[in-house]
């Protein structure tokens, strides 16, 4: 029941703001209620617990089940498989730390006991900062939704990445940037961190790609970039 | 003479058995941990087998042996098979060191990590490498892995930092619909703090103007469209009166182009139709129009994005007809940008 509720306490916003029945402070301020209220543990979406056949293969392979990309070629929801005993599963391995956040992020392995702090950018400047187990945020941000990821950085230290979230119908999405440490990710626990931007809209992009001519142009007006510090 | 021997048989024989003491005691002590589980038997069953699994490596690998034993009541199954396939490939052995490591919780059990091992047929480069232990609630190992390689992941990161472009020019989007918000919401105090105190604003009108002609034939009157410049704090006036007098404004914003400044990181121009609407009340009769809106963004405060440069083009006059065509509207190499 718990569940349906979220669903729906989701999806209604953006159906409405598209419709332009909400505006986009009213979409962050309404997410922000929903991250930040309290679902209980037992309400927390498990991963999808995809299991495919082993095909022959080689007992410890780990090969990727691709996906499809959204806007640009790396970012994707490819999954990454490790060949077992009778099956292979999602990878969640600490030999594989990159190939266990891309499942993570995607929801296709569970968040353990990772925690996550969000800082979500609202409209008007507004930054109000969540903590919860990423499998809360997973479950309330996921539903209904299309995930895709790209893993930006792997070092001895951290792992960095790119998190969108799509609204098909709405063609509205949530973007997280973040950042773990390598042993979070490594270990099944640890704390997380992610810079989360809302109800973006996609409908009316013509261009998101452009880069500046390099043809010369009248030059109308110089421009002072250095300003007053506020 | 016999009294001699004897006693130097007993002498070396005690001798032998302190050294291979000495030795064990070396051997057990190898590996402890020092932090993450209080003293108890689920620690002391840890490093017992661990101990033991070094030891078999170790003597395993002197030994050149092509199975390594393993005491199966320290390993689950799994673990046992994994190990042996391990072996297989890579047998290996740890060095004499003296290894203190914490004692990690995670979703099934316990794990250690920087335990040093030498790979035996890897080459000099590769040949020391750290293993990661997981163990089960009981104390078992149940899984040994070789901690990955950071090198191997380069290129596919190579490939993925067109990600981060990405990302920054979602915020780029998301930072318009926020300001496309905030017209809607006459929110004055946020539109004027995303302009820079330096801002340059431009704002264009058509004019009707009558060709000169010399002969006396009739000629049509000519669209043109004159720029007006503004500071902020005129047009923040400006703005704050057409609010005044408007209860309704709805703006709404098409085909938006985010181009990236090629001399400066964090620079966007940002070219967009805008639909500007007003409806009709006791204070005013209502606008509407439509024009091609550039903005230059200065992203290098993240958190304080700026608008540096707005300028505003009239798209159609009040007959409908085009004023301004794609190649006519402002653009990022139209200004001079200096910090």
């Amino acid at each position: 029941m718990k569940k349906i509720f979220l669903l729906i306490a989701l999806t209604l916003p953006l159906m409405a703001y598209s419709a332009g029945k909400v505006d986009k402070a009213q979409a962050d301020s309404i997410l922000f209620a929903l991250l930040s209220s309290d679902m209980g543990e037992d309400a927390f979406s498990h991963a999808e617990k995809a299991v495919i056949g082993r095909d022959g293969r080689k007992r410890g392979t780990v090969f990727v089940v691709e996906g499809e990309n959204f806007q640009i070629k790396s970012l994707r929801n490819d999954v990454y498989y490790i060949a077992g005993r009778n099956e292979c599963v999602p990878v969640d391995d600490a030999r594989y730390p990159m190939e266990t956040m891309n499942n993570l992020l995607l929801g296709k392995i569970d968040g353990g006991q990772r925690d996550i702090t969000v800082h979500h950018h609202q409209y008007g400047g507004h930054n109000a900062t969540l903590f919860m187990p990423f499998d809360e945020l997973r479950s309330k941000l996921q539903p209904g939704m299309k995930a895709y990821c790209s893993i930006t950085a792997v070092t001895t230290e951290k792992i960095e990445g790119v998190l969108v979230y799509h609204d098909v119908t709405n063609n509205v999405i949530h973007m997280l940037q973040i950042s773990s440490p390598l042993l979070a990710v490594t270990s099944g626990q640890g704390e997380m961190e992610a810079e989360l931007y809302t109800n973006i809209p996609q409908d009316n992009i013509r261009n998101l790609f452009g880069v500046e001519d390099e043809l010369n142009s009248p030059v109308v007006n110089p421009v002072n970039l250095k300003s007053k510090k506020r | 003479m016999k009294t001699n021997m004897n006693n130097m048989r007993h002498l070396i024989l005690v001798l032998s058995l302190l050294l291979c003491t000495a030795a064990t005691v070396n051997a057990q002590d190898q590996f402890s941990i020092n932090e993450g589980l209080d003293a108890g038997k689920l620690k002391s069953t840890i490093e017992n087998n661990v101990n033991s699994f070094i030891n078999a490596m170790t003597d395993a690998a002197e030994r050149q042996q092509k199975k390594v034993r393993l005491n199966e009541n320290q390993f689950t199954s799994q673990a046992i098979e994994d190990v042996k396939m391990m072996w297989k490939n890579s047998p290996m052995s740890c060095p004499p060191v003296r290894i203190r490591t914490r004692c990690l919780n995670t979703s099934s059990g316990y794990q250690v990590r920087g335990i040093p091992i030498d790979i035996l047929n890897a080459d000099a480069n590769n040949s020391r490498q750290e293993l990661t232990i997981d163990f089960t609630r009981e104390g078992l190992i149940s899984n040994v892995a070789i901690a990955i390689e950071m090198h191997r992941y380069d290129q596919i990161m190579a490939d993925n930092h067109s990600s981060l472009d990405y990302a920054r020019r979602q915020k780029v989007v998301e930072f318009i619909e926020n300001f496309r918000t905030a017209y809607n919401r006459r929110d004055l105090p946020y539109i004027s703090s995303v302009y820079g105190e330096n801002a340059l604003i431009i704002t264009g009108r058509v004019i009707k103007e009558v060709p000169n002609s010399t002969d006396g034939t009739l000629t049509t009157l000519t669209n043109k469209v004159v720029y007006t410049r503004q500071n902020k704090t005129e047009y923040i006036d400006k703005l704050r009166t057409i609010f005044k007098r408007n209860s309704y404004v709805n703006v709404r914003f098409e085909d938006i182009e985010v181009v990236e400044s090629r001399k400066y990181d964090n620079i966007y121009g940002v070219t967009l139709k805008q639909y500007w609407h007003t409806a009709p009340s006791a204070k005013s009769k209502g606008y509407s129009d439509v024009g091609y809106l550039f903005l230059i963004i200065d992203f290098t405060n993240s958190e304080n994005p700026l608008v540096q440069v707005r300028t505003w083009q009239p798209y159609l006059d009040e007959h409908g007809n085009i004023v301004t065509t794609p190649d006519q509207v402002y653009h990022l190499g139209m200004f001079r940008l200096s910090r």
